[in-house]
């Protein structure tokens, strides 16, 4: 059992679990992670979920030695110490993410996998087992579920130097209320939501299978509900036939790929219900070929509620970025975009960090791309300690 | 095929609807429904079973509302509340008369009630399922025994009394399908009855999730009761508070549900189109039933099958079964730890 299942909080005796720290990114943890990396990508069952590829593509060396480039700008930074890591519930991959960041900084990490993820990831968990030890990293690193919420997590917050919580609100709310060193330093992503801003011309149109790809990416690939995904789509200077052609090409693009299951269908039925019943500003567009609900904005109220699920999409035609600011708020996380030139950017740039409003701008297709900067935080920063 | 009468008398259900709830108004604006422009009942606007759970949905006065009923609901979950005034109560009241005329021939019967004892119920105007149901189906009884004692074991002492006196008579066995599993099947020892109950009629229902646990059959279920008492008479019935009234009966000449002139139903697959025969999807009622509140259209989270079955009722009714309640969704996304 890699994912050990604790029962009781003294089943961590954390005084004997190695709580160590070690230089950021050094060449240990690298040839660990160039090795993951390599095993992943040569696993065909592995690279089947499509998550644990991007991941392991993601640990490769070269990008490695990139973010050493970019956050490593000194030789006397330290880890801080031993970090506890509470994933979100359902980006099943996450908990990897965590725990590479944790690692690359040189920390020792206690990482909480959800209890319904466990299946999920066990064979790459184990994977990463095997390489660990090879460097006694396993003794400082530990895969932990439990189902006693409080007396656990209350207890590991009381000794870690960093805790990391994924979310949502709730969760959140929850770990606040624990006591911790008073040294401990918290990253903490609450609930929040994306949008997106695409300008399609007519040379688009050839491209539009790889556009509606990137999309599909971001979306339904997560099925909607990751806080980066969009939800609301502006559609700059776009015409009706070429909306019309990307929601066309996306629609076949689900039925393909997308498998909606009864639990989520209903699921997605009934927050469409609440949506339709409570906001009097938006209209439900009819289309019963469509296999996504699609729903137009005609005012800008209640905009911090619009978020998508399961294919529910918002969308608002604008033709100028001049006034964008009236659209933005402190809930919006990432803005994707496609088909917008330098100027466009510089203009939103400029309204986004006007109104404090919009973590992260990234291309279409890139919004699930995790960085060491999430929600405007510097999480290599925050795990870190400088001693020169 | 259903009348052009019955598609007239639910979108007139559905105007008042629209006209007196405003968050059902703001429901079918939100979507631009025509209702002018409906032709069949596949395309009447449907509602999510659950808004019953987050908001009070009625369209009476008030001061009209004459009963609140209540899901039973699962433990840690919301409960709906259905809004009733005297009209639909005894609206009601009649269509379950007509549903069971032919089980019971019109006439009252002894009835025994595997349900708790119901106290001072006509002072309360809040109800829960439970309640509810054998409120509405004990006015086909004219004796009333509950044999359950407070400590939920059996009084033999007043079944005997009870089946003593009416030896003769068919007698009605009543309880929810879960209920007559734990007291009649499984804890009522048949050695402490003087007279045998081969004589009976058992209408049972309220859902079958404790016993697929138990990995209970409707025909296991059947079986173990005739082996045990030899009763044949067994109705399961299917119903909901947010559709009271419409409940439907196993058909005896086919053991299937069948639609009846009150309520028809439609199957919706994953994207919610509206599937044929023998295909798996949820189940949509669709009642001129409900009027005090938008009941009309509802998508429940049961799954349901047209069957293909044929007997006298099947060409008009259509006949179906039900096949357990919507997995609960596993999500991915940023929500909370699970």
């Amino acid at each position: 059992m890699l994912v050990k299942n604790l029962l009781s909080k003294n089943e961590i005796n954390y005084k004997n679990f190695e709580n160590t720290r070690f230089t950021p990114f050094n060449e240990k943890i690298l040839k660990t992670f160039e090795k993951i990396s390599k095993r992943i990508l040569s696993d065909k069952k592995l690279i089947e979920k499509k998550d644990i590829f991007t991941f392991g593509f993601w640990c490769r060396r070269k990008n490695l030695e990139i973010l050493k480039k970019r956050f490593c700008k000194s030789d006397k930074i330290f880890g801080v110490g031993l970090v506890f890591h509470v994933p979100p519930a359902n980006i099943p991959v996450l908990p990897l993410y965590s725990l590479a960041f944790g690692t690359l900084t040189g920390n020792s990490n206690l990482i909480r996998i959800p209890k319904k993820n466990i299946n999920y990831l066990n064979q790459v968990i184990s994977l990463i087992y095997e390489e660990f030890k090879l460097h006694n990293f396993h003794k400082n690193n530990l895969f932990i579920s439990y189902d006693r919420e409080n007396i656990i997590s209350e207890s590991i917050s009381s000794y870690s130097d960093v805790r990391m919580i994924w979310g949502g609100d709730n969760t959140i709310r929850s770990f606040k209320r624990f006591k911790t060193k008073t040294s401990c330093k918290d990253l903490m992503f609450g609930d929040k939501y994306s949008l997106a801003i695409l300008h399609l011309k007519n040379k688009d149109k050839k491209k539009i299978n790889e556009i509606t790809k990137n999309f599909y990416n971001d979306t339904f690939i997560v099925d909607q509900n990751a806080c980066s995904s969009p939800s609301i789509i502006f559609w700059y200077k776009t015409n009706e036939n070429k909306v019309s052609l990307f929601w066309d090409q996306l629609n076949k693009l689900v039925k393909s790929k997308y498998r909606l299951s009864f639990g989520l269908s209903s699921k997605r039925f009934e927050y469409l219900n609440d949506l339709l019943m409570n906001y009097n500003n938006i209209s439900l567009r009819e289309d019963k070929k469509k296999i996504f609900f699609r729903i137009k904005i005609n005012s800008n109220d209640n905009l911090k509620n619009f978020k998508g699920f399961a294919g529910i999409f918002f969308e608002k035609k604008i033709n100028s970025l001049k006034d964008f600011n009236k659209f933005l708020n402190k809930k919006m996380q990432t803005l994707s975009f496609y088909g917008l030139n330098q100027n466009d950017l510089i203009k939103i740039n400029k309204e986004v960090s006007k109104n404090k409003s919009v973590d992260r701008i990234v291309e279409l297709g890139r919004t699930l791309e995790i960085d060491f900067i999430w929600d405007g935080k510097n999480i290599f920063k925050s795990l870190t300690k400088n001693y020169g | 095929m259903v009348s052009d009468k019955f598609l007239q008398n639910c979108l007139k259900l559905i105007s008042f609807n629209k006209q007196k709830c405003k968050d059902y108004r703001n429901y079918l604006n939100s979507q631009k429904i025509d209702l002018k422009k409906i032709k069949k009942i596949e395309d009447l606007p449907f509602l999510h079973i659950n808004q019953f759970k987050k908001k009070k949905l009625f369209s009476i006065p008030k001061n009209e509302i004459f009963k609140i009923i209540q899901s039973s609901g699962t433990t840690g979950s919301k409960t709906s509340k259905i809004y009733i005034d005297k009209k639909s109560a005894s609206k009601q009241q009649k269509i379950l008369n007509t549903s069971m005329q032919p089980i019971t021939q019109g006439k009252r019967k002894p009835m025994i009630i595997f349900e708790p004892r119901l106290s001072n119920h006509l002072n309360e105007n809040s109800f829960n399922a439970s309640k509810a149901a054998v409120i509405g189906f004990s006015v086909f009884g004219k004796d009333y025994l509950y044999p359950r004692k407070f400590d939920n074991q059996l009084n033999y002492n007043k079944l005997n009394l009870f089946l003593k006196k009416y030896q003769n008579l068919e007698i009605i066995i009543f309880g929810f399908t879960a209920n007559i599993y734990e007291y009649l099947i499984k804890k009522l020892d048949k050695k402490k009855l003087d007279y045998d109950l081969s004589n009976s009629i058992i209408i049972h229902g309220g859902g079958w999730k404790k016993l697929s646990y138990l990995n209970i059959s409707k025909k296991k279920f059947e079986k173990l009761i005739y082996d045990k008492y030899k009763i044949k008479k067994i109705f399961n019935y299917y119903g909901m508070v947010e559709q009271i009234g419409s409940v439907f009966f196993q058909c005896e000449e086919c053991g299937y549900f069948h639609e009846n002139d009150n309520t028809k139903i439609i199957v919706r697959d994953e994207n919610l189109n509206s599937v044929g025969k023998n295909k798996k999807g949820f189940l949509q009622l669709v009642s001129i039933v409900p009027e005090s509140y938008p009941g009309n259209s509802l998508l429940t989270e049961d799954y349901a099958r047209i069957v293909d079955v044929k007997c006298s009722k099947s060409k008009k009714f259509k006949p179906f079964e039900i096949l357990g309640r919507v997995e609960k969704a596993e999500i991915r996304g940023c929500s909370d730890v699970g």
